[in-house]
């Protein structure tokens, strides 16, 4: 102890210099941290807000081309179906202006037709509607889109639901479908398929949305094969935190698998549609 | 007393700053600076005066003036702290302090230095400039640490009183054993620190994002 004092006497000065720095640089490391730590977490903020903006930005374009979409599909519609029973039905009655007479067949196919016009169009006003993800869900938005398809081309469609279905977050579940209509408008564009099929697996954790076509595939190692149109998939498939999948094979079909965490999307005060 | 010590020509550069900027600063506690620093260098030319000119000992000069600068800031600090926590510290502090420099000088006079309220007084400047860092810390949103006036401000004191933390608590020491005759050792030490403090101070003046509070911005 004494030997301690003697040698603090002896060197005071440097022991006095010491402690300064020694202090000092603590108080510098600390500030240091501390700069980092807040430039750090600046940086999250800013990030958090750029996807923040990016993803209401690209819900916004979700909801543009899913209208346009709806568009293209009711003017097929009307113009390939809806048209063509009325067309029919008009003739029918063209027969009655000539000949002044109809028969009760006839006039009961013409009442047909125009009940079966009728009704194609009220499933088309359904699909006017702006609200029907939000209103109908995920799955039944999925299910009509499919019915149109199937109305509209010569494809035939499949639906398969397993598990207890979950509501996700409505701008997800925008966004989602979004991304199941432009994977099969891309098939109908490019597989020439003749079956189009989509799978919802819920189970505790995860939904694994499967979209399979079985037309002419494609060589996924190519570099060309990503057009933007998958390019675009893939990015709002992250955003929405969902997992992108894509298996193609020449001849062979294509298939998308989606999966979506549940945890993240889950709303505890609901159930599934 | 010519040439003045470097630390002065950064106390008058800081004085100079606060009132060049007054206008930026006028709305803020900031703008209790002006009338401090002037009484800073007052009373630092004032003490070089006595003890380079007069060659008497101005420890009664610094007995008074001390003091006042810890309760200075403690005030900057109770203007700018957020949590009532840490305002009720700095009154609890204040009050103490007082009552312990007034009993001091009522004890044992003015001849002496009050090495002890030196002591105290960067303690608990270490713990308000941390609190207030770390106030900072926990602000929501975005922080431009940089352009916040009182971060310099806190950093300038914290690395002050840092500084002067190992001399104030070998003071006693170094009196028995009259290892620093003529506080050589200690002006300078503290002529470096305050080169740094007066520096940092003389930076928040520039910084004039923050024109209110933080507290009334938190």
């Amino acid at each position: 102890m004494q030997k301690g004092f003697e040698d603090i006497k002896a060197n005071f000065i440097n022991h006095v210099y010491a402690g300064t720095i020694v202090f000092v640089a603590l108080c510098i490391l600390f500030i240091f941290f501390l700069y980092v730590s807040i430039k750090r977490r600046n940086r999250m903020t800013l990030e958090a807000d750029e996807t923040k903006k990016q993803f209401q930005e690209t819900l916004l374009q979700a909801q543009l081309e899913i209208q346009e979409q709806t568009f293209k599909s009711i003017s097929q519609e009307i113009h390939d179906n809806i048209g063509q029973l009325l067309s029919l039905a008009k003739l029918n009655l063209s027969r009655y202006e000539i000949d002044g007479q109809m028969s009760g067949e006839s006039l009961l196919t013409t009442s047909e037709l125009v009940s079966k016009a009728a009704a194609d169009l009220r499933d088309l006003s359904k699909t006017l509607d702006t609200d029907t993800i939000a209103g109908i869900g995920l799955l039944r938005s999925i299910e009509t889109e499919l019915q149109l398809v199937e109305k509209t081309t010569a494809i035939k469609t499949s639906f398969a639901v397993e598990g207890s279905s979950v509501l996700l977050q409505p701008q997800h579940e925008l966004i989602l479908f979004r991304i199941v209509q432009e994977a099969l408008h891309n098939a109908i564009k490019h597989a020439k398929p003749n079956l189009l099929s989509v799978q919802a697996v819920f189970n505790d954790h995860k939904l694994q949305l499967t979209i399979c076509d079985d037309g002419t595939g494609f060589d996924t190692t190519s570099t060309n094969s990503f057009g933007s149109g998958l390019r675009n998939m893939k990015a709002r498939s992250k955003l929405v935190g969902a997992g992108w999948q894509l298996t193609s094979n020449a001849q062979q079909g294509t298939c998308i698998i989606l999966t979506i965490p549940l945890n993240q999307h889950h709303d505890n005060n609901s159930i599934g549609r | 007393m010519f040439p003045l010590s470097l630390h002065n020509y950064f106390e008058l550069l800081a004085l100079a700053c606060s009132i060049i900027f007054w206008k930026c600063i006028s709305n803020t506690p900031l703008k209790w600076f002006v009338p401090f620093l002037i009484f800073i260098v007052t009373v630092e030319l004032t003490g070089r005066y006595i003890r380079t000119e007069l060659k008497e000992m101005n420890a009664w000069l610094y007995n008074f003036t001390v003091p006042v600068e810890f309760l200075f800031y403690s005030f900057i600090f109770f203007m700018h702290y957020h949590k009532k926590r840490n305002r009720t510290l700095v009154k609890i502090f204040s009050a103490l302090f007082v009552f312990y420099t007034l009993a001091w000088l009522a004890f044992n006079g003015t001849e002496f230095f009050n090495s002890n309220m030196l002591l105290i007084g960067y303690l608990f400047m270490i713990i308000f400039s941390i609190l207030f860092l770390v106030e900072l810390y926990n602000k929501p949103g975005m922080v431009y640490l940089t352009r916040e006036p009182l971060f310099w401000i806190a950093v300038g004191l914290l690395l002050f009183s840092a500084g002067g933390l190992s001399y104030a608590l070998l003071t006693r020491f170094a009196l028995l054993n009259k290892l620093d005759q003529g506080s050589s050792i200690f002006r300078s030490i503290n002529q470096y620190l305050n080169l740094l403090l007066y520096l940092c101070i003389s930076i928040s003046f520039l910084c004039r994002k923050d024109l209110k509070t933080s507290r009334q911005t938190l």
